[in-house]
């Protein structure tokens, strides 16, 4: 294991590996499948899961230290048949020349996939979902305002396993745990209910064998290897990997090497069992401190724990996802949420902030990868160390760590888990979950705000096409009051939640019933113990959560037609609504009063501040009126990857001066483009006034930095002070970025949306796009200077 | 209660004193100095701006004037400044804020409804209220007001002043002063008069009376291509501060971000032409600093 060879195996991902598509899943599961026909679904899953560990081609890579792989090669990605073979058979011409996300794709693999696709007619996820939605529903889908997409290509997803039972008991103690109850199942009478679990408990038992197998399938490649292996080093290394993979994840770990290695087998088996967006990892800083501590005792160095910890970030990143055209373009990037979250405050309320959560920052700053994506729960008590560390990382311009403000998560999720809130790790983007005791439904669904706004104002009509898409709230050119608007506003919000709510309700259906998931049980609480499945309800907490998208670019619209139109009458009703339709062609004077006489988010006003709030709650109320059907809530989270560009290209233009298909303002709750005017500081007290603890899944901000922020001798303390201001005004989540050249290149290009890039030379401001171009080429050959 | 004329407010400054700050810039300088960055700063009342880039050419601003002041060129809106009485009528209905007003009178309390908004970012970072200018000190009452109230309300507190005035003028902030960031531009009276409007009597008198009391002070030298920026000057400066006692000295390099902004207020940015460099080269500003003798002093660029 050499500090080298974290560069080179880095390099090469890049390099020598290429996105591509992996048939092999495919084959071996149109086999499986259909030849395991018989049983009930959960132990037919489980069979199927048995085979492909059994089955897939494994290999254990040069230099690396952990082992287990989705596909073959490195970035060979599986596709996923039971959940959707349509849009693979449809699309797979464009895998590897489509704008984003472009995946090799070879004919012959092409011919394999026509082959065994074929057969899945009426069996996947897509033929079932489509089988039972009702006519109307699906008309209203066609319209774009609300989607879901990523519950339709994959299991659910969005969850936290419960890595710390894991680890601490082995998967050997999970199987004497089922055998137990199915025992005890045995000595009664088997009743339907009976017959459901004695399924699930030889479906759990079935699934641990299997990955057991797995791992030793491991151990016997790397004791072969190094029987051949000449380089002593790495011969040690491969017995090393033998011996770990020998003894979990049967066993329980007793080494930090150990601890990983499960907790990479079971990320990876996760992904190949469901192929589901943003599983996180918890809290390693808590779960595998013991065993840390445990290594640390017994020999091993901080810098080879910090080593190991890079080779274990360098696997995280062989996670990867093919998604239908449409879906990527709503989350685009090979990211997929696979989270971990450090600091924050332990069941007492005590800042449990330790040196782990140092070290597992230290090794992203030398890794510098997508994955793992990095949470850190900022409290009262957060050591400076530990923000210092995250101050090195974002100013290194890594662009990745995500701060929460920790009291309001613990606040936003005690009506959920009263008892168990500290203990929460994000997943995804923000979204906060128990550690492995949550079906959270994270990001089921996405509804456009603004365009809710847009049919508001034309009587449920579509601006931009003329079609009626949204309910008949009447002709608002004659409303005489605010309140006419907002009363449309939420009748449309809640026309269409209703209709994603009944959708999800259908995806639910099918999950449920056709698609159950051992795996996702296994490392779930509560669900061995009470012998329900995962998708049928067995975790502990269970949420649903569709996002709001362009909550700011609503918000600040309706406040402009309320200052301009209602209160200072400096415009009128039809005005507005004919100045939207016409894209504000020939009413460009009109455009600039809406854009810059009323007030914007994101510039510490109470009046937008205020307004914002308002469509939050709109949406979040309208979620509230509806139940799951595992029991749980709807809850709202206001954050989303990249849906604020698509959504805008099928909004007309909007009141806060925004023209038609412009994007949405990004993040969820972040400013609309070039409208905070008062740096970072306002922005904080904006977001500080929205009820962030209403919204259970998270307000994400996105907030620029100049690198000139860190210049100076005071800089980091001046930063970290910032983000204990940030958590203390109870702001949820901020991620930031140092802007680079490329974006002040953007600036150029576009200024509008850059206006409020503030770039602070001493004794001197500017705004950059109010400079004259040779001057920002200046300041962006100094900012290059300055780095 | 005392009212001025503010034309920036600026939160979230991070290089002009300790910590978190909101930088207050007051209108009104006593100097002239011919590289000025900030020309909207001389004059102590407000000013009518004009960004051509941001002008839609809607043309309302026209029928506003009441002096008939604007009129329409291959250049956008012209003003006539002879006639302009900065009375910001225009701008009344400039929505693309292609006009604006540069300058606002404020009372104290309106200052400070924008400046106590950070005061968590100012206690967990040690920042406060920086003013600056212009000058600060040509509105005396006012940035006197300005630094007592934060001071009141727990803030630290720092200027950025040029030094040119009187003695009492000084000794009249001073008890609310925790930090002065005070510019010597040149040793030299004669110099300094040619390129400032003024000598350097004032500036040193009370950059010597600050020192003699031990106040916190940190000089500041823009350094000026054409003016400044030969070593024998700098080294005259930095002997000062040493002989002065002072502990840190800080170099602002030269710069014409402030060039669009005379184009703006109508005016011409001469500097450039007067030095016949439109850059301070760095790379011989590093050398010049490099031979510089600084004994204990601590010497940094930037802010």
């Amino acid at each position: 294991m050499k500090k080298e060879s974290v560069k080179l195996l880095r390099d090469e991902f890049f390099q020598k590996w290429v996105r591509s598509v992996d048939t092999e899943r495919v084959e071996i599961v149109t086999e499986s499948f259909f030849r395991h026909i018989g049983n009930p679904p959960v132990k037919q899953r489980a069979l199927v899961l048995k085979d492909i560990l059994e089955k897939m081609t494994i290999k254990i890579y040069d230099k690396e230290m952990f082992v287990g792989n989705q596909g073959r090669g490195k970035r060979g990605v599986p596709l996923f048949p039971e959940y959707g073979y349509k849009w693979i058979l449809e699309q797979m011409d464009d895998f590897e020349t489509r704008i984003g996300d472009k995946f090799k794709t070879t004919e012959e693999q092409k011919t394999i996939l026509r082959n065994c696709l074929a057969k899945w007619v009426g069996y996947s996820m897509d033929d079932r979902t489509e089988a039972i939605t009702p006519d109307p529903l699906r008309e209203v889908l066609r319209f774009g305002v609300v989607k879901n997409e990523n519950y339709k290509m994959s299991a659910p997803g969005h969850m936290s396993p419960d890595h710390e039972r894991l680890i601490r008991r082995g998967l050997s103690s999970i199987i004497s745990e089922c055998r137990e109850k199915l025992s005890e199942l045995q000595q009664n009478e088997l009743k339907y209910e009976g017959i459901e679990k004695t399924a699930f408990y030889e479906a759990c038992i079935i699934t641990c064998e299997a990955i057991i197998a797995f791992s030793e399938r491991y151990a016997d490649l790397a004791e072969h290897m190094a029987q051949a292996e000449k380089n002593t080093d790495r011969k040690a290394d491969l017995l090393k990997i033998a011996a770990v993979c020998r003894n979990i994840p049967r066993n329980p770990a007793k080494t930090y090497h150990e601890a990983l290695q499960f907790m990479w087998f079971t990320q990876l088996i996760m992904q190949i069992e469901g192929n589901g967006l943003a599983i996180c990892m918890g809290r390693p800083d808590q779960t595998l401190l013991p065993y840390y501590e445990a290594s640390l005792k017994d020999g091993m160095s901080r810098e080879e724990a910090l080593l190991l910890t890079e080779f274990f970030y360098l696997k995280c990143n062989e996670i990867d996802k093919v998604y239908s055209n449409d879906a990527t373009r709503f989350m685009q990037g090979p990211s997929h949420g696979q989270c971990i979250t450090l600091g924050g405050v332990d069941a007492d309320g005590n800042d449990c902030t330790n040196d782990l959560s140092l070290l597992l920052l230290e090794a992203d700053y030398e890794v510098r990868m997508v994955q793992p994506d990095i949470a850190v729960r900022i409290t009262k008590n957060s050591p400076e160390a530990f923000l210092n560390e995250i101050g090195v990382c974002i100013k290194a311009g890594i662009n990745k760590v995500k701060v929460f403000g920790d009291e309001v998560v613990v606040d936003s999720l005690k009506p959920l888990a009263p008892d168990e809130a500290a203990n929460y790790s994000i997943l995804g983007c923000s979204e906060p979950v128990i550690c492995g005791r949550t079906n959270s439904w994270g990001n089921c669904g996405q509804i456009n705000l603004t365009k809710c706004l847009e049919l508001a104002l034309n009587d449920g009509k579509c601006m931009l096409t003329g079609k009626q898409m949204g309910l008949h709230t009447g002709d608002l050119r004659n409303a005489v009051s605010f309140e006419d608007l907002k009363d449309a506003f939420e009748k449309q919000v809640n026309y269409f939640i209703n209709h994603l709510a009944e959708y999800d309700s259908i995806l639910e259906y099918c999950h449920k019933n056709y698609y159950p998931l051992p795996f996702y049980s296994i490392v779930t609480q509560d669900c061995i113990k009470a012998g329900v499945e995962f998708n049928a309800g067995g975790a502990r907490y269970n949420t649903s959560s569709p996002l709001g998208v362009g909550a700011i670019t609503a918000g600040d619209s309706l406040l402009a037609i309320k200052t301009l139109v209602f209160d200072e009458k400096k415009t009128t009703m039809p005005q507005v609504i004919e100045a939207l339709e016409a894209d504000f062609v020939g009413q460009e004077p009109l455009r600039q009063m809406l854009l810059n006489r009323a007030p914007k988010f994101g510039n510490d006003s109470d009046a937008a501040d205020e307004m914002s709030n308002y469509v939050l709650h709109v949406y979040v109320d309208a979620l509230g009126k509806h139940k799951n059907n595992r029991g749980g809530a709807f809850i709202g989270g206001l954050y989303y990857v990249t849906s604020y560009i698509p959504f805008g290209k099928t909004t007309a233009a909007s009141a806060d001066g925004r023209k038609s298909t412009m994007p949405l303002n990004d993040g969820g709750i972040s400013p609309s483009h070039g409208m905070d005017k008062k740096g970072p500081t306002a922005i904080a007290k904006s977001v500080s006034k929205l009820d962030n603890a209403d919204v259970m899944h998270g307000c994400v901000l996105n907030q620029r930095f100049h690198p000139s922020v860190f210049n100076g001798e005071n800089s980091f303390q001046n930063f970290t002070s910032y983000l204990r201001g940030f958590a203390r005004l109870d702001c949820f989540e901020c991620q930031y970025n140092v802007v680079t050249t490329e974006t002040l290149r953007k600036a150029q290009k576009n200024p509008e949306s850059y206006r409020g890039l503030v770039v602070r030379v001493a004794g001197y401001s500017a705004y950059f796009t109010d400079l004259e171009p040779e001057i920002q080429e200046d300041i962006i050959s100094r900012t290059e200077h300055l780095r | 209660m005392e009212e001025g004329t503010v034309f920036d407010i600026q939160r979230f400054s991070l290089h002009d004193g300790t910590g978190i700050r909101t930088i207050v810039f007051l209108k009104g300088c006593s100097l002239e100095c011919m590289w000025c960055s900030n020309p909207e700063s001389k004059s102590l009342d407000p000013q009518l701006f004009y960004w051509q880039k941001k002008c839609i050419a809607c043309k309302a601003c026209m029928d506003q004037c009441p002096q008939r002041a604007l009129s329409w060129s291959e250049q956008g809106i012209a003003c006539d400044r002879s006639l302009c009485t900065n009375c910001g009528d225009c701008c009344k209905t400039c929505y693309a804020e292609a006009l604006v007003l540069r300058g606002r009178r404020m009372s104290v309390d309106e200052v400070f409804d924008e400046v106590l908004r950070d005061q968590l970012f100012y206690s967990l970072s040690g920042g406060g209220l920086t003013l600056s200018g212009g000058e600060p000190v040509a509105q005396p009452g006012f940035a006197r007001a300005l630094l007592q109230r934060a001071k009141q309300e727990g803030m630290n507190t720092a200027i950025e002043t040029a030094g040119n005035y009187s003695l009492e003028s000084l000794q009249a902030i001073d008890p609310f002063v925790d930090m002065y960031l005070f510019d010597v531009k040149h040793t030299d009276a004669e110099k300094h008069k040619r390129f400032t409007g003024k000598d350097n009597g004032l500036i040193l008198k009370n950059l010597a009376w600050l020192a003699d009391n031990k106040r916190n002070v940190i000089v500041r030298v823009p350094v000026i291509p054409g003016f400044n920026d030969d070593v024998g000057t700098l080294q005259s400066i930095v002997d000062l501060a040493i002989q002065l006692g002072i502990g840190q000295v800080s170099f602002l390099p030269y710069h014409e971000f402030g060039r669009n902004k005379y184009a703006a207020l109508g005016q011409e940015y001469a500097y450039g032409k007067i030095s016949g460099r439109v850059s301070l080269d760095l790379d011989a500003f590093n050398r010049t600093k490099g031979l510089l003798r600084t004994a204990d002093l601590h010497i940094n660029v930037g802010g």
